[in-house]
């Protein structure tokens, strides 16, 4: 018989440690199953596999860390394994990097996170900083041009499972579009709409069914799995809601100071991984204070630092360096609140609410303060900016009422680099009403990533209407394309190169029996850029007659009235463009070929117009 | 304001079921008891009798004689013995004098009963010379508390009993319904209160009901229903559960005197009978035992106790002189019965994997006296004594709780109790 000695309490409640990371990782899990299916159905089985071999990799690489850490330190392998939890580590890391990240990328960052994060500091209980969180921020400051939330195949295109280049996928995220484009900061309600219409949604937002880090983005799933989780006290319910509240609260009074609707802060909890980082990584006990006072303030500082990070920092968003600063000062959070709970509970209340009033106030002046980043590309109509770039009309046929010009147009990859394909549009006219009636994507030379919005037929639908000659309508487009991308001017640009075709100054200053010669002013390359040049105070056109042959209606010849352009372009645009017509023959007929576009000047392109501009004014006078 | 303080308690599996309904099983001594000569922490008794005095149930056979006047009354009939030094649940060996039964059991009264009705200076009087003792566990002299009364609106009769596994009170308070409210309208009069209110855990639906039927008519007492958490039987939280309202150092600064249920019984029973203490109900439970309540004389040793309930279930065992939360283990069974034992735990033991510290800060959260476990366990480790002068170390009245909560399966207690002797050292 035995009487063991123990000191009491010798009654224990069941929850273990080990139980609470087994049920953590089960959260996990779900948010990871989300994941692989949301990749795995709408971008296809590489996104699906690719997140699997994320997860797989991290954790491979945390649990080779941790074994021959144990092998270094001469500790028994399965022991320290059993009680070290890289696994959990692992997983929340993977999650936080987008779909894009290259393998070797996790394989680094879950290195660091398990070497560096915990291991370093004595192993798991004494890390001052969440591993998971240091993991990230190395990938995010080494590694940031590779965390891009699309696969790429080995040319650099963008792989898609179907193979269709025209996609859902982006390579815009939410918080990439409202950090770079945006600044976090909206004043225009209308760029909140199109904001959330863009993502699918305030639904879809919810859902989380569109492109972000591969875990962060499925908010309904977090909450679901945070509750699930705070209810087994598993994690501190404090931390989550005060955390997400003090984000709400200060958002909501940004919001409103800049006259934007509840959809703001709704939109700056939803995205950033504010949730994910709320409920599996703010959370994380060994990081936190052990006060509950503390956890609140705590909870209260990371969400004013996420705001002002997001709202002032040169950074896309603030969850990630919010937690890790606030894990810095935890322990200092608890020597303020040392001594009883009851005793001090004045003192502490005191403390979460100044600090929470005073922080509230000053990131709220600062948010209020900060002006809305412009999102406008485009001034009006007439911007140079527009016209910069090279456009061609390379088509032209009867559909219906309508005639169809195809129009060949620089994008944003062309415009830099002459070699890479430029993007190729449709543009109705209605000739009875002098109006845009239609505008279709017919291919695209950018990433369609980048060209995500121009696949919007609502966007499209935004020409539909637009008086030939009221281009500056554009101005109207200006307010909803926000943040507009290369192609987006790309499309613009196509539209307005069919309205210089009727628009351009042309007038028939001579016909006889056998020829009419038509007259057309038409911007070149430095009237497109204002550019003052070789003496000239401002800008001046290009002015042309063109000689055509009165019976047939043939281009054959032209003569430069007055060169607005670089000297000497002019018979460029003669070797180039002039001279194959008059070879050809062309006519309105034929005159819409495929150019020999590749490598065109600007001038080129635009005196390619102006032939058309002459061509039409000869057929529609009366 | 729990949200900055934590919910300072928690709910325990009281395991109350394996005793509350089963019978009682009386135990008479085979052949020798050994009455205590030590109360709490003092062995400063003056015994009235000699070796060979033949005693009766109810004589009185020594006195309890410092600041406190505590008299014991032999539980048996038969021979005074020697004086005898055996196991404590202090774990170390104290003076017990030995009674040898002469199996008869007769008895005789230690003193005139006493009207409840009698002045409240009569009551208090009679109460010290009786030598009821608070039965929560602790055992400190009943009277102190209402010698002193002043200014009480309440008297708060304890019968949450929270500690798991015992249900010797709530036995108690079924049997001797009639003695509580006695005992509970009188103790009303002697702290000149308002009422008595008998706290109960809200679980106990019958027992609730029970009593409330037995206090028809009375209009001074009442019965309050509490939560059923851990450690809702400790005078501080169950005042602010009852008051909402906190004390510094006893809860007479905020008008309530708290006595326990059983201390109630006893009490009604010595005005009635005239006799003190000479019997215990006490909850011999856990895992490693047939669980049952037993009624014994004080002074029987634990291990007839055990034999009579058909011995230990396991080769291992812990047993515990009290509940599991509070109780200390002690290394032998021949340890006995005192008149403020209530309970008996005796639990396989079971091994501990025990994992680092994540510093969830669960202890905290849960601490009934609002101190912060984890960091006391911090500081204690390494060495601070600075540090710990400023955590209101003191505080810790060792109920347990943080190690039970701990998910780590630290022996948080334990670190919070070297810190208090680290700053007892200083003093």
């Amino acid at each position: 018989m035995k009487f063991t000695f123990r000191t009491s309490p010798n009654y224990r409640q069941p929850q273990s440690t080990k139980q609470i990371m087994k049920e953590l990782a089960f959260g996990l899990l779900i948010v990871a199953c989300f994941s692989v299916y949301f990749n795995y159905t709408v971008h296809g089985s590489a996104y699906g596999i690719k997140v699997i071999m994320m997860l797989l990799t991290s954790c491979i690489v945390a649990i080779v860390t941790e074994v021959a850490w144990a092998i270094m330190m001469k500790k028994n392998i399965k022991q320290h394994i059993s009680g070290s939890f890289p696994l959990i580590t692992a997983v929340i890391f993977a999650m936080t990097c987008p779909i894009g990240t290259p393998l070797y990328v996790i394989g680094v960052g879950s290195f660091f996170a398990i070497f560096f994060g915990k291991l370093i500091f004595g192993g798991f209980g004494s890390n001052i900083f969440n591993p998971a969180g240091i993991g990230r921020a190395v990938v995010f400051a080494a590694f940031s041009g590779k965390t891009v939330p699309y696969l790429t195949d080995a040319a650099g295109g963008i792989l898609t499972g179907s193979g269709i280049i025209n996609d859902a996928i982006t390579t815009v995220t939410p918080t990439t579009y409202m950090a770079s484009q945006l600044g976090w900061v909206v004043e225009q309600e209308v760029l909140g709409t199109r904001l959330l219409e863009q993502f699918g949604g305030m639904w879809n937002m919810l859902l989380g069914f569109y492109q972000g880090a591969i875990g962060e983005t499925f908010s309904l799933a977090i909450i679901a799995v945070g509750i699930f989780l705070a209810i087994r006290k598993v994690i501190d319910w404090r931390i989550p809601v005060f955390y997400v509240g003090t984000v709400f609260v200060l958002t909501t009074i940004i919001g409103f100071s800049h006259g934007t609707g509840l959809w703001y802060p709704v939109f700056s909890i939803l995205t950033g991984g504010l949730l994910f980082g709320a409920v599996f990584m703010a959370t994380d006990p060994v990081t936190n204070p052990t006060h509950p006072a503390g956890r609140v303030l705590y909870a209260v500082g990371c969400g004013i630092l996420t705001v002002l990070i997001r709202v002032k920092a040169n950074l896309p968003e603030g969850v990630l360096y919010s937690i890790l600063i606030m894990n810095m000062v935890s322990p200092l959070i608890d020597s303020v609140m040392s001594g009883s709970v009851i005793k001090n509970l004045k003192k502490n209340v005191m403390i979460v609410a100044t600090t929470f009033v005073v922080g509230t106030v000053v990131v709220g002046l600062v948010g209020s303060q900060v002006t809305a980043k412009d999102p406008r590309v485009f001034v009006n109509g007439d911007t140079t900016e527009i016209l910069q770039w090279r456009a061609n009309i390379i088509g032209a046929e009867q559909v219906g009422n309508d005639i169809k010009y195809t129009v060949w147009t620089d994008g944003a990859q062309s415009s830099s680099n002459k070699e890479k394909e430029a993007n190729v549009f449709a543009v109705y006219v209605n000739e009875d009403t002098m109006s845009i009636s239609k505008m279709e994507v017919i291919s695209l030379g950018d990433t369609p990533g980048i060209a995500e919005m121009v696949m919007d037929p609502e966007y499209l639908a935004q020409f539909e209407g637009i008086a030939l000659d009221n281009f500056s309508k554009i101005e109207v487009l200006d307010d909803v394309v926000s943040g507009a991308t290369g192609t987006v001017r790309s499309t613009v640009r196509a539209a307005r190169e069919v309205v210089n075709l009727y628009m351009n100054e042309s007038e028939v200053i001579y016909e006889d029996e056998d020829v009419i010669k038509v007259r057309v002013v038409y911007n070149g390359y430095y009237m497109a850029y204002d550019l003052k040049h070789e003496g000239n105070e401002s800008a001046i056109p290009n002015i042309a007659v063109f000689t055509f042959d009165a019976t047939t209606h043939a281009l054959i010849g032209w003569e430069v009235e007055q060169w607005g352009d670089s000297k000497g372009i002019d018979s460029y645009a003669e070797n180039a463009i002039v001279g194959p017509y008059i070879e050809k023959g062309a006519t309105l007929e034929n005159v819409f070929m495929n150019d020999a576009v590749s490598g065109a000047t600007f001038s080129q392109t635009t005196t390619s117009t102006a032939v058309k501009s002459a061509m039409l004014e000869i057929a529609n006078r009366k | 304001m729990a949200i900055f303080t934590g919910p300072m308690c928690q709910h325990v599996d009281g395991k109350k079921e394996l005793t509350a309904h089963e019978s009682v099983v009386t135990v008479q001594a085979s052949s020798k008891v050994y009455i205590p000569l030590i109360h709490m922490n003092s062995t400063k008794f003056e015994v009235h009798v000699n070796e060979g005095d033949h005693v009766k149930i109810g004589t009185k056979l020594a006195t309890r004689n410092d600041n406190f006047i505590v008299p014991v009354f032999s539980s048996v009939s038969g021979t005074v013995g020697k004086i005898v030094n055996i196991m404590h649940p202090s774990l170390r060996v104290q003076p017990h004098l030995e009674i040898i039964s002469d199996g008869l059991n007769e008895e005789e009264p230690s003193f005139d009963p006493i009207s409840p009705h009698s002045s409240r200076e009569e009551l208090i009087t009679f109460m010290k010379d009786a030598g009821i003792v608070g039965c929560g566990g602790a055992g400190f002299p009943a009277y102190i508390k209402y010698q002193g009364a002043k200014d009480i609106h309440t008297v708060v009769i304890n019968g949450v009993e929270c500690e798991p596994y015992i249900t010797a009170d709530a036995v108690m308070m079924e049997k001797y319904t009639k003695e509580l409210v006695i005992g509970a309208s009188t103790m009303v009069k002697m702290a000149m209160a308002k009422e008595a209110v008998i706290a109960i855990k809200s679980t106990k639906v019958e027992l609730i009901k029970h009593v409330r039927e037995a206090l028809q008519g009375v209009e001074n007492v009442r019965v309050a229903e509490v939560r059923d958490v851990y450690p809702m039987g400790w005078e501080r939280t169950v005042v602010f559960e009852l008051f909402k309202k906190r004390y510094d150092r006893l809860p007479g600064e905020i008008g309530v005197i708290v006595s326990n249920a059983t201390t109630a019984i006893s009490f009604a029973q010595a005005m009635l009978e005239g006799h003190g203490i000479t019997h215990k109900m006490v909850t011999v439970s856990g895992d490693a035992i047939k669980p049952a309540n037993v009624w014994v004389p004080v002074g029987m040793q634990v291990k007839e106790i055990v034999e009579k309930l058909g011995g230990y279930l396991a080769e291992d065992v812990l047993l515990i002189a009290g509940g599991p939360m509070m109780g200390k283990t002690v290394i032998n069974d021949q340890f006995v019965i005192s008149s403020y034992s209530n309970a008996i735990t005796i639990l396989k033991t079971t091994p501990i994997d025990s994992v680092a510290c994540l510093r969830c800060g669960s202890c905290t959260d849960h601490c009934p006296a609002g101190i912060q476990p984890v960091r006391i366990r911090q500081l204690e480790k390494a060495g601070d004594i600075d540090g710990l002068k400023t955590m209101d170390v003191m505080s810790c009245i060792e109920c347990g709780l943080c190690t039970y909560v701990c998910p780590s399966k630290l022996d948080v207690t334990e670190s919070v109790r070297r810190a208090k002797r680290r700053i007892q050292l200083l003093k």
